[in-house]
């Protein structure tokens, strides 16, 4: 095993981000307007990635549940825009969204500002509410097993 | 139980493939089928859209597979093994690991246990060969992971024309010339193309097509 110093992802240089939070919404808004709204984010966190001096945009991915449905956007760089899968089957009042960015060339402090920045930007321009719920930088000391698992990951082997 | 990793740089279309090709798998072939997720950013995206198919699914954070959290992954090949006994077990490393070493991390959890270590399946992304090949840092990361590839997927062929798939299966071979030597096989996850095909690859089945 390896030290985070000598891991495969700092010999390249990528960082990442990962942000979990809330979306509320003043009116319940529909799947095709929620939709913009991320794929709007995942170019606007492209740019400011790229802005900022990022080389090489791994991946910006989003996934938003609500009670309706999910809807996920992804992006490889601004100028691929961005792909929506997905669709909420009624107008909602809330959800929850996560953000991962991926990026090579500029470290996690300005990653996760690009992402936040970007966020909060163009939630504003929806009129959506956005709250931050929990965050990681890439790959810090945090494992994650789904709720759903009901294997003992810790099990002695 | 059969591991077989479906590896490739960051933003190539691991994830959409996974998904398509387990509900074949498991749908179509009844076979029992366990993904595992080893994603980058602790908060975990793929492992929601994977546990929405209804598969079971192992997600590892808090390092990369092929290298920090190696042995986490043992592991969970081990209990995996033990607990879910599951006919294949399908690996999306992170985009950045390097699929040698996540073979090899997947024989050491198959030392107690019965597991075979399938092929490593490397996704290449025909809507940006040139971002991917010609960047002098990501350039080399992108053709070591191409290099370990028993099977080359170009994918996403429904964004691009019929030169550029060619384009970039000459740029590959042309980098690596020892690809030249294993299957290609062209896929859109989105639009199904190509999947039966290796899907037949993944069950060493005589092409179907």
């Amino acid at each position: 095993m390896k030290n985070k110093g000598e891991a495969c992802y700092v010999e390249y240089g990528v960082s990442g981000y990962g942000v979990a939070t809330k979306l509320l919404f003043q009116e319940a808004i529909e799947s095709d307007k929620l939709g913009d709204f991320l794929k709007d984010l995942m170019v606007e966190i492209a740019e400011r990635c790229q802005k900022a001096g990022a080389k090489y945009i791994g991946h910006i991915k989003s996934h938003l549940q609500t009670s309706q449905g999910t809807l996920r956007a992804d992006t490889i760089g601004a100028r691929h825009g961005a792909e929506l899968h997905g669709h909420i089957q009624k107008p909602v009042k809330t959800g929850e969204l996560v953000i991962n960015s991926i990026v090579q060339g500029i470290p996690e402090a300005k990653v996760k500002d690009c992402t936040l920045s970007a966020a909060s930007e163009v939630a504003k321009k929806y009129n959506l509410q956005i709250e931050q719920v929990e965050e990681h930088l890439y790959f810090d000391e945090y494992e994650y097993l789904s709720e759903s698992d009901k294997l003992d990951m810790e099990a002695p082997v | 139980m059969e591991i077989i990793q479906i590896a490739g740089f960051l933003g190539c279309g691991k994830t959409t493939l996974l998904l398509k090709i387990s509900g074949i798998l498991s749908e179509d072939y009844g076979l029992r089928v366990a993904l595992v997720v080893n994603e980058i950013g602790s908060i975990p995206v793929d492992g929601k859209v994977m546990e929405e198919s209804g598969m079971k699914v192992k997600e590892l954070g808090g390092g990369c597979i092929c290298c920090e959290i190696a042995q986490s992954f043992a592991n969970t090949v081990v209990i995996l093994a033990r607990e879910f006994q599951p006919d294949l077990v399908l690996v999306e490393p992170t985009g950045v690991a390097i699929p040698r070493q996540v073979k090899l991390v997947a024989a050491m959890g198959g030392r107690d246990t019965q597991v075979e270590v399938g092929p490593a399946i490397v996704l290449f992304d025909s809507s940006r060969p040139e971002e991917l090949m010609d960047d002098e840092l990501m350039g080399i990361l992108v053709k070591t992971q191409l290099r370990d590839a028993d099977v080359v997927v170009i994918s996403k062929v429904d964004m691009v024309d019929r030169s550029r798939i060619e384009e970039c299966k000459q740029m590959i071979t042309e980098a690596i010339p020892k690809l030249g030597k294993v299957p290609f096989i062209e896929v859109s996850a989105i639009e199904g193309t190509g999947v039966n095909e290796l899907v037949d690859v993944i069950l060493k089945r005589e092409p179907s097509g």
